[in-house]
């Protein structure tokens, strides 16, 4: 794995969104017809188009926990399933060959607490805990089951930070980083 | 509110009282029934405000569609009524003067030295004639038509499905 953080171009994306949308907040409050030219901000009340933008804000710190999350999965999922490699590291049997290939097609189905798990062995658990916060989280995002209850918020910059810092402990490990 | 708020505000009152009397004209030729009815707006610039909408009836008890003030401050326009009917909406701003949009390309030498190459512009709306009711048939594409007799039947129709 190369040394940038692989979620930066989400993380990049986002923090443009959030410039633009303060651009259009500013030029709603400025009334600058010129920056809100052929857009639905036309013959809006500006009270109603501020809080357009406020609310596109917010949703877009929920999209961007649903990306980051949704990119941190595939990665360890493809940590893991490089870790299955091993199996056929000396001249792999035809019951070696088998017993990866079952592996490697089942990783996809394990659940994602059980796979943070593991990663317990190598991570300090604390932070695997946190995880696992970003992951109720973005679960209520996509669902908004109401029976199961609002999780505790959690920050885009928060996600990110965590998220990285678990990729970055993984990618430093001397199981992942001879990979 | 400001003197300048207050100016505005009444000029937006002043432009929906003319735009329903002259809807009601036209109601009256279709033989369409129509009732005025007292409406709170409440916008962050002036604070609660009363002002009236505009009930349009085909009979005396089955009403088809109504005319909704929505705010004087209104992004790009100087006031915003809605038609509202039971199969949709339609939106009518009130224009006071072309807003013009530069298109001027400027070129700086140094940091404090601006030069304009062009002049050109266009309109925020194109269709702007004079001051008056306009409806937006696109935001996007920046289209806007005069409110007139025949438009305005039309946008009836669509928004009640009610056919003249």
């Amino acid at each position: 794995m190369s040394s940038e953080n692989p979620l930066d171009p989400i993380w990049e994306s986002y923090q443009v969104i959030c410039d633009c949308l303060k651009i259009a907040q500013r030029g709603i409050s400025e009334k600058n017809e010129r920056l809100l030219n052929r857009t639905n901000f036309l013959a809006n009340p500006e009270d109603q188009s501020i809080n357009q933008v406020k609310n596109s804000r917010t949703d877009a710190n929920d999209y961007v926990i649903l990306s980051l999350w949704a990119g941190f999965e595939r990665i360890i999922m493809e940590y893991l399933q490089i870790q299955g490699r091993r199996i056929l590291s000396s001249p792999p049997s035809a019951f070696n060959q088998k017993i990866h290939e079952q592996v490697e097609r089942e990783i996809e189905y394990w659940k994602i607490d059980d796979i943070l798990n593991i990663f317990k062995m190598v991570i300090d658990p604390d932070i695997i805990g946190q995880a696992k916060q970003i992951k109720q989280y973005r679960d209520w995002v996509a669902h908004r089951n109401p029976s199961k209850g609002t999780p505790p918020n959690i920050t885009p910059q928060k996600a990110y930070e965590i998220i990285s810092k678990i990729l970055k402990k993984l990618e430093e490990h001397p199981d992942f980083g001879t990979i | 509110m400001d003197r300048e708020k207050d100016v505005i505000l009444d000029e937006y009152l002043k432009n929906v009282s003319k735009c329903y009397a002259m809807i009601e004209e036209w109601l009256n030729e279709k033989s369409l029934l129509s009732k005025l009815i007292e409406y709170n707006i409440h916008e962050k610039a002036s604070g609660k405000y009363t002002t009236k909408k505009l009930i349009i009836y085909k009979d005396k008890n089955n009403q088809i569609a109504e005319l909704l003030p929505i705010g004087a401050w209104i992004i790009g326009a100087n006031g915003r009524i809605d038609l509202i009917g039971n199969f949709d909406q339609q939106i009518l701003i009130y224009l006071k003067k072309d807003i013009k949009m530069k298109t001027s390309v400027t070129t700086s030498t140094n940091d404090d030295e601006y030069q304009e190459v062009s002049k050109n512009g266009h309109s925020l709306y194109k269709g702007f004639q004079e001051a008056g009711w306009y409806w937006i048939e696109d935001k996007r594409l920046g289209k806007a038509h005069a409110l007139n007799k025949n438009l305005f039947f039309d946008l009836l129709s669509e928004v009640s499905d009610y056919e003249f």
